[in-house]
């Protein structure tokens, strides 16, 4: 009786609550609490939590061999990155310069990283705005970066520690440079396809979710969502880490800060990555890829007391760790810093603010999230 | 990589001159400094204006034998390129510290919010402190060095009487 009187009542002022996600296919593991009068959103609040793992307790308990394999899960989009974030951080605790080959096969794979992850970036959009041919285009192409990485680290997503602390697991195999640069080949093709520009898409994304400067930067937007607002500002040539102050590639930066422009630095990013891929295999000394010491670790290894913050350009922004050691053989504290965190909970609250309820998945999905480094 | 750490250096000696205080540089790109909890807005908005905009974490860790949680604030400066790390000691046993809503809003509302959930800080100033990722959790904050989570796992999701899960009970 009380429910049927429930469902009838109109609600005061004609103000609904709306629930995006956490189960809407589009959304990830991530909900968004809208209220919503006709088809303004009067205001949003992030949901987080659904994909919450732990992982910096779980690293303070296991080895830093064991976290190299625990880093990958940290974002499925991107674990490779992921995997780099952490080496590097354990090497500057552990003070190593690792072999000249490592750093350029972690280039070639951080790169190749970033244009997966920008792929599935471009083909969720377009799935969110009613593109569907997007979405497979998108993830077709992306495959043949899946079969490189099968090829090179064994798995297809997540490459189970093969960037780990003192150098990279496993050597090049034989012949994969030719297979790299085909498949580099293919992804031009691909962003032959993105640059089409399709009616439908641009009706959705243009002019919509605008994020002007000084509100991206005050909300804490890093990497292409900064980017497109008009910030030319990039880890790689500002706090340059492995060897990316030896390859010649460009910032893009657009001025606009909506959700086509935000994808537009995508695709810009795609085209810039193919380039440092070439220049890395170009140039791909010869050599070892681990330091000797590393090669059969020895489980009882100290880690030198102390503490560090590393951070890298991934493909959604600034991906950090700040990892502190006390002197023992497992790190004391870690802190993941997700690009995502502060997309998902400040800049999208504040960009669903005002905008309409069919532009969700459109606002949504240019911000380039990733509900697992948020998580954690 | 080399560098002459000449960006660093200014920065290190305006502080010396405006705070009287000696920061170190670790390295290229990273300055540190340590503060009292009581200077904490002052600095913090010191350091915007010197262009440490963008706030990228909060990280807290907990010191059992000290009885002190240390805070990090990481800051990088888009102008200078340097990442300046303010740290800070707080009481363990009654963490309360000022709130830095007022320089970078909701940014820093929702760093403050995680670390309120897992620490259990107190922000002073931060209305709205809401779980972002727990349900319903009642006991110590999960990160406290004094939550056994293995013994959180094993008395709440697994049982004795199961024969595939006794193993979990013997060490």
């Amino acid at each position: 009786m009380k429910i049927n009187q429930e469902i009838t009542l109109l609600p005061k002022n004609n103000e609904y609550d709306f629930y995006f996600g956490p189960c809407h296919p589009g959304s990830g593991n991530f909900g968004v609490k809208i209220k919503v009068k006709g088809e303004k959103i009067i205001s949003a609040l992030s949901d987080p939590g659904y994909l919450h793992r732990g992982f910096e307790k779980l690293m303070e308990y296991r080895l830093p061999l064991q976290n190299a394999m625990l880093s990958d899960r940290i974002c499925v989009l991107e674990s490779l990155a992921w995997n780099l974030v952490h080496a590097e951080a354990m090497e500057e605790l552990m003070d190593l310069e690792i072999p000249e080959r490592a750093k350029y096969i972690r280039v070639i794979m951080a790169e190749l990283s970033r244009i997966q992850s920008h792929l599935i970036w471009w083909g969720v959009f377009s799935a969110g705005t009613g593109f569907d041919t997007g979405f497979k285009i998108a993830f077709g192409y992306r495959d043949y970066i899946l079969d490189l990485f099968a090829d090179i680290t064994g798995g297809r997503v997540y490459p189970a520690g093969y960037i780990c602390p003192g150098g990279l697991r496993k050597d090049f195999p034989i012949g994969i440079e030719e297979k790299i640069e085909k498949v580099l080949d293919k992804i031009n093709e691909a962003v032959r396809y993105i640059e089409v520009e399709n009616p439908t898409f641009l009706l959705r994304s243009k002019g919509i979710g605008v994020l002007n400067l000084k509100d991206a930067i005050n909300l804490g937007a890093t990497g292409p969502i900064l980017r497109a607002s008009g910030l030319k500002a990039d880890i790689r040539k500002d706090d340059p880490y492995e060897v990316y102050d030896k390859f010649d590639f460009k910032i893009p930066v657009k001025e606009d800060g909506d959700a086509y422009s935000r994808y537009m630095i995508g695709l810009e990013e795609i085209k810039e990555s193919i380039k440092i891929v070439r220049q890395a295999l170009k140039d791909l000394p010869e050599g070892e890829v681990i330091l000797p010491k590393f090669k059969k670790p020895k489980l009882n290894m100290k880690i030198k007391e102390g503490e560090v913050y590393v951070h890298n350009e991934i493909a959604r922004g600034e991906g950090g760790m700040h990892i502190i050691s006390n002197g023992e053989v497992k790190p004391y504290r870690v802190k993941v810093r997700g690009p995502s965190f502060s997309h998902m909970i400040p800049v999208l609250e504040y960009l669903l603010q005002g905008a309409e309820i069919a532009d969700v998945p459109a606002i949504y999905w240019s911000l380039n999230v990733c509900p697992a480094d948020l998580d954690r | 990589m080399k560098s002459d750490l000449k960006k660093e250096k200014i920065i290190l000696e305006k502080i010396k001159r405006k705070f009287g205080r000696e920061g170190t540089i670790q390295r290229a790109h990273r300055v540190w400094i340590s503060i009292d909890k009581e200077e904490l807005l002052d600095w913090a908005k010191w350091l915007k204006q010197e262009g440490f905009i963008h706030l990228s974490a909060i990280s807290v860790s907990d010191w059992l034998e000290e009885k002190k949680y240390k805070i990090a604030y990481l800051l990088w400066s888009f102008k200078d390129n340097i990442l300046f790390v303010l740290t800070t000691k707080i009481d363990r046993e009654n963490p309360i510290i000022d709130s830095i809503i007022p320089l970078w809003g909701n940014n820093a509302q929702a760093h403050e919010r995680e670390n309120w959930e897992f620490f259990g800080i107190d922000f002073k100033g931060n209305a709205n402190l809401i779980p972002l990722f727990t349900e319903n959790w009642q006991g110590v904050p999960p990160f406290r060095k004094d939550f056994n989570w293995q013994e959180y796992v094993r008395d709440n999701y697994y049982s004795k009487e199961n024969k595939r899960e006794r193993g979990y009970y013997e060490d």
